[in-house]
């Protein structure tokens, strides 16, 4: 599965724009996706995710910019199931339908060898619910079998728009280790969701948009690290401390809980300069930024990194 | 080409849908057949026309006359064809296959096998309920060919009427608008236009070729069998152009 150095990108967005009468869906956005790589597409309801998504597998027209998936646009892949697994929210099943026939009609129209329905099945917890009508299913059950129709092909590249939605807690820990072991393999995935705590712990790589416009795309300790790191403090004499610290060049904010947050000194630092006061401390810790602060200072205006 | 209409042919199979329109089709063709043969022998019958089936003519008519499978089949190809729209598998089905051109053209020929297929048992039923009744009447017609050549006929009209019926649901997408417009076309538009201007029903998708499949003889004089043919394959070719022009500039 794993590309050679210097290839393309498994997914590549060039200045991709959708626009539905006046308003503007996804406006210029380029971005791309590497082998080997789990990337988390995050923004807010409403940025353009899925709309991104569906032009990027051929199911949407761009108004204009181009997609191309593994050096091509999909269309023009040979056998397209074989190459990219998708699981969109906009992907349906016929309720009348059992989750094996379902496949099997995949199985058919993709070209690919029947006997990989069983596989994929067992593989997404579906065994036991294959003769089962679709119509039937919970939320959970047509999340895993939309996954499992993208795993059908044994792709190298997975667009997945929110596939955590409705899983039970052990479905999610399943899915991010198949992502992560995806990846390590050499596997490309784009993979949107809400759940940003689960992206931060599987995500190499975020893309963030709003109203359709790349806001940053960056690996994921680049942009948790980028507002810096601060030092929150708690004590019965903040103004004495915070003296101390701007002295030593740092800056402080106060909370509405009365805690210090305290910036561009070190941790070791911050309790050093407590100590040559005498000022008693009741906490100290470092207020490690996390994914989801970094998304809302990004997406929210007016809100602190 | 093959695997993409074995797929469609799999997803009609796959759902229960096929059996209640083969359950219809087979009910009312046979209540058909069977309130003709009753009523064909009263004089009351017979005073407005209608024979007692003693030729292999009558029995070729009979066929015809007493075929109400066309609506199931409409029913039954748009329904398949909008499916993929009403229920989101369309996004599934352009994935495997971005072609869209190829996918409607798989669906056509499908939606015609299936047609041929519903047609020609439900015609064949007919004649043997035919024979059952005349046999039981002390009676028999002998089954000549050109018999068998309206089981087939009967089958090349509904597969004609599946393949436009795929075409206008594909370009419609809604399934109560398509089958309302392809029901409404057939029993009413069709109908009404051509007792208002007889001329029309020459060129109507389904009036306008009854020639070529045995129902009708006023357009046969106009066109020939093969003349009926030809306008079949042009509406056939029209509606799907119309289905695949429209579908590949639209988003799923």
């Amino acid at each position: 599965m794993s590309s050679p150095p210097g290839a393309a990108p498994a997914i590549e967005a060039s200045a991709l724009t959708k626009r539905f009468r006046s308003t503007v869906a996804v406006d210029g956005l380029t971005f791309s996706v590497p082998h080997g790589s789990v990337t988390g597409f995050l923004g807010p309801n409403g940025a353009g995710k899925t709309t991104t998504m569906r032009m990027l597998l051929g199911l949407a027209h761009p108004t204009s910019g181009s997609a191309r998936v593994l050096g091509r646009p999909y269309e023009q892949l040979e056998r397209p199931l074989a190459a990219v697994g998708a699981a969109l929210e906009t992907t349906g099943f016929h309720p009348g339908r059992t989750a094996r026939s379902h496949l099997r009609v995949l199985c058919v129209e993709g070209g690919l060898p029947a006997d990989r329905v069983d596989p994929v099945l067992e593989r997404t917890g579906m065994s036991a619910f294959a003769t089962v009508k679709v119509g039937e299913y919970s939320l959970g059950m047509r999340q895993r079998l939309a996954f499992a129709s993208a795993l059908l092909g044994d792709p190298s590249v997975l667009v997945l728009d929110e596939p955590a939605n409705g899983l039970d807690p052990a479905g999610v820990a399943w899915l991010r280790g198949f992502l992560r072991r995806f990846a390590d393999d050499g596997g490309a995935v784009l993979v949107s969701s809400h759940l940003l705590t689960e992206v931060a712990e599987v995500a190499d790589r975020v893309v963030v948009i709003d109203r359709g416009k790349l806001l940053a795309e960056d690996s994921v300790d680049a942009l948790v690290n980028a507002g810096g790191e601060s030092v929150i403090v708690r004590t019965p004499d903040p103004d004495g401390l915070a003296a101390a610290v701007r002295d030593a060049g740092g800056s402080v904010e106060v909370g509405t809980d009365g805690a210090l947050s305290i910036r561009a000194i070190s941790i070791e630092r911050v309790g050093e300069l407590a100590a040559s006061r005498g000022v008693v401390l009741h906490e100290l810790r470092r207020d490690t930024a996390t994914l989801e602060q970094a998304f809302l200072a990004l997406t929210t205006p007016g809100m602190p990194g | 080409m093959i695997e993409l209409v074995r797929a469609e042919l799999l997803k009609v199979r796959s759902t229960r849908l096929w059996i209640g329109m083969a359950i219809g089709a087979v009910a009312l063709t046979g209540v058909s057949t069977i309130l003709f043969l009753a009523l064909s022998n009263s004089a009351n019958a017979q005073a407005n026309g209608v024979h007692p089936i003693v030729t292999t003519d009558d029995l070729r008519s009979l066929v015809f006359q007493a075929s109400g499978t066309l609506a199931f089949v409409l029913v039954l190809a748009a329904t398949t064809a909008t499916a993929e729209f009403r229920y989101g598998t369309a996004s599934g089905t352009y994935l495997a296959v971005p072609s869209r051109a190829r996918v409607i053209s798989a669906k056509t020929i499908a939606g015609a096998i299936v047609g041929l297929l519903y047609g020609m048992a439900a015609a064949a039923m007919t004649v043997v309920i035919a024979v059952i009744w005349l046999a039981v009447d002390g009676r028999s017609v002998p089954v000549g060919a050109s018999v068998i050549g309206a089981i087939g006929q009967e089958g090349l009209r509904c597969a004609y009427g599946a393949a436009l019926a795929v075409g206008v649901g594909a370009a419609l997408r809604s399934q109560l608008v398509a089958i309302l417009g392809l029901l409404g076309w057939l029993f009413i538009v069709e109908p009404l236009g051509t007792a208002l201007v007889p001329r029309s029903a020459t060129f109507m998708p389904f009036a306008g070729v009854s020639g070529a499949f045995g129902h009708a003889t006023e357009t046969a004089a106009l066109f020939g069998w093969a003349g009926s043919l030809a306008l079949a394959a042009v509406w056939v070719a029209s509606v799907w152009a119309s289905a695949v022009s429209l579908e590949r500039t639209r988003d799923v």
